[in-house]
């Protein structure tokens, strides 16, 4: 049998961004895998140590530009934990608010390109259309529709209205019961069921080891989330579930997914209900001390980390950021090991690659 | 590339052309050949047909821009919802093709950088003719907020050419739309070629003209 | 936190009265009585303010002498069960280059930061990917932008930029546009 190296990418439509996945294929079978990224490094680290700490802030939001609040929140975040800097009781429940919104949006547009690249074209318009409410509601806050410049060192730029709080609770119901309908659609089907269970499986052990974070953990069963055990903001306030699979496969991702937009729907409920009074901005020191801090955050993709050192003046001296798709797709290659060409779409989806965050 | 489209070209001549190209090239030289025996006649006829069917031929171009699949940064996912519910471009004729050999437009949505670079030159260089091209974003059009750093182009015109800039960071779906109308106003306005069908663009890229 | 450097006259560092967790107490004691006179120091960290982050680390600085580290990361993992490597930072000081390998037990919640220096001429440095997988890139990635070499890498080549480029971008001394570039 004819053993090659086939490309899939960078310009594929199942790819979801500029990277290179790379199989050695032995007639259909896959044996071997060598993904190549950078297709997009855009030296923000570089860049980040020229600039002011919050000039410095709309690159990362340029990061993983599917999820901004995430990313801006995580790298304002480090900055004021290397200043020592608390926020007020309003900004947590804020921040908690929209980042969870924003993980609704991340999610909704992942299992649109999802089960599009599956073959479901109606279900890519679906959640398309719940995620363009969202970023309604975002854009009556901030704006804008995607890079939103929300998070200030100290707090928020804006404040949240009684209007926001209100719409969000319809839009959080509406997403509540369409995702009824997503799953009516796909888990009774059997043609969704035979593309994604029992594909891409990778086991608990290998799974931790190989640094796979996030949803893709959780579907391998190992019950970690940021948000639970190192709780931030104002996290540990609010009353949520997190999803835990075990079989470890496609379908065990998606489900974590679907549930997950769930979960922070009912987070953002209880943030509208339980929003404190005070303040959204509090005083920030101007410099930064000749130390280094980290914070760790729930991602939609994982876990991501923001490392920062100061250098005693108004920037950093070096900034670091853990992208979880980034060791996710160093993973990539322990799923794909044993299956078929056909199956390639559907594993590469399913670990939601986001390939700004990536390449940085 | 400088071959001439008046001359008749032997078969093997132009080795840099593809065999298509040879071909279509000999195709046209044999109409206008036909059309040479009344020489006043032929070329009233030749424009008449050429301005006439070449119209039509671009109103089919621009009412039906076919993009290649190519998401490269953040203002792919505004160019996926502005071909999604709410912007259906759709309406438009525009259809998300993957292979880059039957698209029209090449949409640059995302910061290039010099990984990339000699990949989106072969990109253009797959499409067949008539291709146009369009710079979505600021990254697209001057190297945008990352122009300080080291692994960025400067924009998509020190690669291929461009025929639409649309700025923003990310511009909202409704830019793109209005970038898209007046892609298909440009394609419109261009010179009707219905007997070089597309090579008389390519050779005037190429030397500057139109 | 790292171990501070502090120029003359520059602000003074928040210090933390706060107890560090007893897990990680636990730990540091457990860290130097195994790992005696091979670690340079091991600290468990006072949080800083858990208003901000909730967090339990534990430094283990190994300064220059790094030859004990590919055991000491197979111990943690299989012994203390530390089963995640977060995160590999590289830190251009001018004269030294410092690496730190940040490692995360899924079952307690404690961070150990395993710090390094390497020499900036030919920065070299033991590999972590023996013992996590999850750190193969991360040291690709350090290796692309820094410069250090990992010794016993199964695979150590440029992942973010294109293979024939030329220097290590996040060095101080890099510059950004080099002379005669336009694009």
């Amino acid at each position: 049998m004819a053993e090659m190296w086939i490309n899939i990418g960078p310009q594929h439509p199942s790819t979801h961004g500029l990277w290179d996945l790379r199989i050695k294929v032995n007639g259909e079978v896959i044996i071997d895998s060598d993904p190549q990224v950078g297709y997009l490094h855009r030296s923000v680290e570089k860049i980040c140590e020229r600039k002011e700490f919050i000039m410095a802030m709309p690159m990362t939001e340029r990061l993983c530009y599917v999820a901004n609040m995430n990313w801006t929140h995580l790298y304002v975040h480090g900055v004021e934990k290397l200043m020592n800097c608390e926020i007020p009781d309003r900004a947590k429940w804020i921040r908690v608010m929209v980042c969870e919104w924003n993980r609704v949006a991340s999610h909704l547009f992942w299992l649109g390109a999802y089960v599009h690249d599956i073959g479901n074209l109606t279900m890519f318009l679906w959640p398309i259309r719940e995620r363009e409410y969202v970023l309604d509601l975002l854009e009556y806050i901030t704006g804008a529709r995607m890079m939103y410049n929300y998070p200030r060192i100290g707090g928020q730029v804006k404040d949240v209205d009684d209007k926001f709080l209100r719409r969000s609770k319809v839009v959080a119901d509406m997403i509540l019961e369409r995702t009824v309908e997503y799953e009516r659609m796909l888990d009774d089907s059997d043609l969704w069921g035979m593309r994604t269970k029992g594909v891409g499986v990778i086991d608990r052990q290998m799974a931790k080891n190989a640094g796979l974070t996030g949803p893709s953990l959780r579907a391998s069963g190992v019950d970690y989330d940021t948000r639970k055990a190192l709780p931030y903001w104002a996290y540990n306030e609010v009353d949520f579930e997190v999803p835990v699979y075990d079989e470890g496969d496609c379908f065990a991702r998606y489900r974590v997914r679907l549930e997950e937009i769930r979960e922070s729907c009912k987070i953002v409920k209880q943030c509208a209900d339980r929003m404190p009074e005070g303040e959204f901005l509090g005083k920030a020191p101007r410099v930064a001390p000749k130390t280094s801090a980290w914070v760790r955050h729930e991602d939609p993709r994982g876990e991501s980390m923001c490392w920062i050192m100061g250098t005693g003046g108004k920037n950093a001296y070096r900034t670091k950021f853990r992208s979880p798709a980034f060791v996710n797709i160093s993973a990539l290659p322990l799923m794909l090991l044993g299956y078929k060409i056909p199956d390639v779409p559907g594993i590469m989806g399913s670990i939601d690659v986001c390939i700004g965050e990536v390449d940085r | 590339m400088d071959l001439d489209p008046a001359r008749d070209y032997a078969e093997g001549e132009g080795v840099l052309f593809t065999r298509s190209k040879e071909l279509l090239l000999r195709a046209q030289n044999a109409i206008e050949r036909s059309l040479v025996e009344a020489p006043i006649v032929s070329t009233y006829v030749r424009r008449l047909v050429n301005n006439s069917m070449g119209q039509i031929l671009r109103v089919g171009q621009a009412a039906s821009i076919w993009p290649l699949h190519l998401g490269i940064a953040c203002c792919a996912i505004e160019m996926a919802a502005m071909g999604a519910s709410r912007f259906d471009a759709e309406r438009l004729g525009i259809l998300f093709w993957s292979s880059p050999r039957q698209c029209d437009v090449l949409f640059i949505n995302g910061t290039i950088s010099r990984k990339f670079a000699p990949r989106l030159r072969m990109l253009y260089d797959q499409m067949a003719e008539p291709k146009w091209s369009m710079a979505v974003g600021n990254c697209a059009i001057s190297g945008g907020p990352f122009f300080e750093g080291y692994n960025t182009v400067l924009g998509a015109d020190q690669i291929i050419p461009v025929d639409v800039y649309v700025p923003g960071c990310p511009p909202r779906p409704e830019a793109m739309l209005f970038g898209l109308i007046k892609l298909q106003e440009k394609i419109l306005m261009q010179r009707p070629d219905f007997l070089g069908t597309g090579i008389r663009q390519e050779l005037a890229r190429e030397t500057g003209a139109q | 936190m790292a171990a501070p450097m502090l120029p003359p006259g520059a602000p003074p560092l928040p210090v933390s009265t706060l107890p560090p967790a007893p897990e990680c107490v636990e730990l540091a004691t457990r860290i130097e009585s195994a790992w005696k006179g091979k670690v340079k120091s091991v600290r468990a960290m006072n949080p800083l303010n858990p208003g901000i982050q909730a967090e339990k680390n534990v430094f283990v600085a190994f300064e220059s002498e790094t030859g004990a580290m590919p055991a000491f990361w197979k111990w943690l993992r299989d012994k203390e069960k530390f089963d995640h490597c977060s995160v590999v930072v590289a830190i251009d000081h001018m004269d030294r280059i410092e690496v730190k390998h940040l490692l995360f037990s899924y079952t307690t919640h404690i961070t150990v930061e395993t710090s390094a220096m390497c020499d900036r001429m030919d920065p070299e440095m033991p590999s972590a990917s023996l013992a996590w997988r999850g750190a193969n890139w991360l040291e690709r990635e350090q290796f692309d932008l820094m410069g250090v070499k990992f010794i016993d890498h199964p695979d150590l080549r440029r992942v973010l930029l294109p293979d024939d480029w030329i220097g290590h971008p996040l060095r101080k001394d890099y510059e950004f546009r080099q002379a005669g570039e336009w694009w």
